[in-house]
């Protein structure tokens, strides 16, 4: 899409730029609407089915959180006994329910970021600079899967030879090494306290793990041959046609258009103003050591709108595309 | 309650008086900018040393074969087959490869599993994985030593990538949360220094042979050898 095309790298930094905001503000207001904002933008782009794997991971963290802050933290001026002698503050509470609040809201983002920025588009931020490395994450991800499907070719090979079937190999070389491997098992066994090892032994568990990480091992081993002598032709063969003889050129490019423009002064404004809030206390409550806050109070001020505003870009970019291609 | 009087004592000491030992989150940030900036002097430095094909298709592969082995074992997220690879370049290849197959594992596992500030931890603390390993290749023959070098460095890397939650603190940063988090991950870090121990301990010499094979053959004067 050419109309809501941004570069790169101006979504680089806006996303960099909330993510900080997420780390530094610690009003509800601000963080309840931050919340509703990046929900509502993860719904537009359609990764709201990957929410239910986002929660998976959050929920115990945050109910952890909440738990252990309070336990471990004792400052504040509102005290809840529990027990006779035992405590918990108001603030140590409030203050694990917002900061597993902010927990989520960095996970979002990050699931919107990797939604609007592909890796090939980092890639294409990172080549100008470093040419070379670039080039090895490239090459990195083309082996994954081909590493991969060796490792699965590998697996059925032994299973059929555990089972019984004869294939015959030209060198033997495995065979030495396991015999190695075996040997290098009793001396650890040896050098180290018997009894405890002997007990060990003669456990049916043991031996089923034993015998379950020589296999591991073993395929790992052949793979990484493998992969390597396969990984020296490849570089051969780049020599032999001229890999570094010129300057490797993107297949992306990308060019700065009058979008990314009125983006970068929006977001230049935006955090501008609210970085000026910040320095009057807006957006940052002091938690400790009393947490006085109290939902009637809202914050009907330039600094709080200067901040919905910078959240509203790319859900207006959204918008207008589906509407364009309805 | 044990526990738990254990580690208030534990947090209040170190914290030593809580209020006064409170750091900004801007301090974190300039951290967290700091360790950018080294990943990238470190990867600076290897494109400015103008690597020949073979180096760079290498630490590709090598790459990919860590990343493939943090990936087949995700759903047992402690057991790591990607430390011992890293380990094994470091201590075979060299400290430099080390530091990069390392970052770069990190990243690249990033690009499937997820982006997020702690793949900045991961690969700093990989790195230095393979870095240190690099460091100290001559004493890797002892088992004892290779033992305990995998130890370590399962609670080492626990701990660093510990610090990335350390950003959702807020304004004020208390270490007594760090220990919190410390201690939530105890159980993770335990089975990871102890798998990475045992393979260290069970599959070096077989690594070793394989490594040193490729290296001799197809690397002979472009990698200063360490050992």
């Amino acid at each position: 899409m050419e109309l809501t095309r941004i570069h790169p790298l101006v979504y680089l930094i806006y996303y960099f730029i909330m993510i900080v905001f997420a780390f530094i503000i610690r009003d509800p207001y601000f963080l309840l609407s931050f919340l509703i904002l990046i929900l509502v933008l993860i719904s537009l782009q359609g990764i709201s089915s990957e929410l239910k794997n986002i929660m998976k991971l959050f929920l115990p963290l945050s109910i952890l959180i909440i738990i252990l802050n309070p336990l471990l933290n004792k400052q504040g001026v509102h005290k809840i006994y529990l027990f006779k002698n035992f405590f918990i503050t108001y603030e140590a509470f409030a203050f694990g329910v917002l900061m597993s609040l902010a927990l989520l809201i960095v996970i979002l983002i990050f699931s919107s970021y990797n939604r609007s920025v592909t890796y090939q588009d980092m890639l294409y931020i990172f080549s100008k600079r470093l040419p070379v490395i670039s080039m090895v994450i490239v090459m990195a991800l083309r082996f994954v899967p081909l590493i991969n499907s060796r490792t699965i070719e590998i697996q059925k090979l032994n299973k059929l030879k555990s089972n019984g079937v004869e294939i015959n190999l030209e060198n033997s070389n495995d065979d030495n090494n396991l015999e190695e491997f075996d040997s290098n098992i009793s001396n650890i066994e040896s050098s180290s306290n018997s009894k405890f090892l002997a007990k060990l032994n003669s456990s049916k568990k043991f031996h089923k793990i034993r015998e379950e990480s020589k296999v591991i091992g073993k395929i790992m081993a052949v793979t990484v041959s493998w992969s390597l002598e396969e990984s020296m032709f490849t570089a051969k063969s780049m020599k032999a046609r001229g890999y570094n003889a010129y300057n490797r050129t993107s297949y992306l490019s990308y060019d700065y258009s009058l979008a990314d423009i009125f983006f970068l002064l929006l977001i230049i404004f935006t955090v501008s103003i609210v970085t000026a809030g910040f320095m009057q206390g807006y957006g940052i409550i002091n938690i400790y050591p009393s947490f006085d806050f109290s939902f009637s109070d809202l914050p009907l001020n330039i600094y709080y709108f200067a901040f919905i505003i910078f959240l509203l870009p790319l859900i207006y970019l959204e918008i207008k595309e589906r509407l364009l291609w309805h | 309650m044990i526990i738990q009087d254990f580690i208030q004592i534990l947090a209040t000491n170190i914290s030593g008086g809580a209020a006064n030992s409170s750091l900004s989150i801007l301090l974190l940030i300039f951290g967290l900018l700091l360790i950018i900036g080294i990943i990238y002097f470190v990867f600076k430095m290897y494109e400015q040393s103008k690597p020949p094909v073979e180096s760079i298709v290498l630490i590709a592969v090598l790459t990919a074969i860590a990343t493939v082995g943090r990936l087949l074992l995700v759903s047992i997220p402690s057991v790591n087959l990607a430390s011992f690879i890293i380990i094994m370049v470091g201590v075979v290849i060299g400290k430099e490869e080390g530091f990069l197959v390392g970052a770069l594992t990190a990243l690249v596992t990033s690009f499937f599993g997820g982006l997020g500030e702690w793949t900045i931890f991961q690969m700093l603390a990989w790195g230095l994985m393979g870095a240190s390993a690099g460091y100290l290749t001559s004493k890797f023959d002892s088992i004892p030593f290779r033992l305990i070098f995998g130890f370590v460095w399962g609670f080492l890397y626990g701990w660093i990538t510990d610090i990335s939650a350390l950003f959702f603190a807020g304004s004020t940063i208390e270490i007594s949360q760090y220990f919190a988090i410390v201690i939530a991950g105890l159980t993770y870090d335990l089975t990871h220094g102890v798998s990475n121990a045992i393979l260290l301990a069970i599959l070096y010499n077989w690594f070793k042979k394989i490594f040193e094979r490729v290296k001799d053959k197809y690397l002979p004067n472009i990698i200063s050898s360490n050992t």
